[in-house]
């Protein structure tokens, strides 16, 4: 009897312990969709991922294709607005209070009082806690939102990726340690 | 008319069966029959059986053959459109990451306040 206690105990803790993991998309936030002018959304989990990836056999896909094969989802909402004041801070911490430590730690957070625009970057360390376990980034400025979660396994040379060949120019993480330094002054 | 040829019309005239002869024929028919397993029998009984199985098994491997086809057609059509969502999200990923980057440097010009960094 208290094996079997244990054992159903074991069960929720882990299944608490998974709950506590994912990030959910806001429902308001899609509400957003209907004031926005332009609207991105991407929703893509297991499966859709794996078969995405069966089929990126084009050249330059292969990159692309081992780091889809690592994630277990791929979440993307953005939406871009006319004017001004479309979103509201409470749409944001909808999707930041779920981002708590010690599973998330910020890595970055930029608000700039000028132009307005804010960007967040979260990641979550996996079980061993020696390779980034999922990203969220939340980049708002007074005219755009945008959030992106990818939930899977990435290392450094994704996120350098990332950043160079797909499309888009390339990130300099080998300028980490100068940025760091640079914000605790 | 020579002798070959009287002994052969001679053999081959006609002659009436013996009593029963039609009775007996009819008695070894049923036997027989009755002696043949019951899926012989079916299928003796009904020959078209062959056919229709035939093409029962033909349109059966046909058509798994196009619902193959078509199931991979409407896979890789699946599959093209999530590889676009894919490469949208990733190159929507980088120009953010991209961004925070940029923010990061405005940093140290003083232009924005950074709680954190890379």
């Amino acid at each position: 009897m208290k094996r079997i206690g244990a054992v159903l105990a074991l069960a929720l803790a882990i299944t608490l312990s998974e709950s506590a993991q994912d990030v959910k998309m806001p429902v308001d936030l899609d509400k957003l969709a209907a004031k926005a002018s332009e609207t991105t959304e991407v929703t893509l989990t297991g499966r859709m991922l794996q078969l995405a990836a069966k089929f990126m056999n084009d050249e330059g896909d292969a990159e692309a294709r081992e780091m889809v094969k690592k994630l277990k989802g791929i979440y993307v909402r953005s939406f871009q607005f006319d004017k001004t004041g479309e979103y509201s801070e409470a749409d944001v911490e909808s999707v930041r209070s779920q981002l708590k430590s010690p599973l998330w730690e910020k890595v970055v957070g930029v608000r700039s009082k000028r132009d307005g625009e804010n960007a967040e970057i979260y990641f979550r360390t996996d079980n061993s806690g020696t390779q980034i376990g999922g990203l969220v980034i939340i980049a708002a400025d007074p005219k755009e939102l945008t959030i992106v979660h990818l939930d899977g396994r990435l290392d450094p040379n994704d996120l350098d990726k990332l950043g160079g060949d797909f499309g888009v120019p390339r990130l300099d993480t080998s300028a980490r340690g100068k940025q760091a330094k640079g914000a605790s002054r | 008319m020579n002798d070959f040829e009287e002994q052969l019309k001679h053999a081959l005239r006609r002659r009436d069966p013996s009593e029963g002869f039609a009775d007996l024929v009819l008695t070894r028919l049923a036997e027989e029959r009755s002696q043949r397993p019951v899926g012989e029998r079916a299928w003796n009984l009904w020959p078209r059986l062959r056919w229709v199985s035939a093409m029962a098994v033909l349109i059966l491997v046909v058509s798994g053959v196009v619902y193959k086809v078509r199931e991979r057609h409407d896979e890789e059509i699946e599959a093209r459109a999530a590889k676009q969502q894919v490469m949208l999200a990733l190159r929507i990923t980088g120009s953010k990451l991209r961004i925070a980057k940029q923010k990061v440097k405005a940093v140290e010009s003083g232009e924005a306040k950074t709680e954190n960094t890379l």
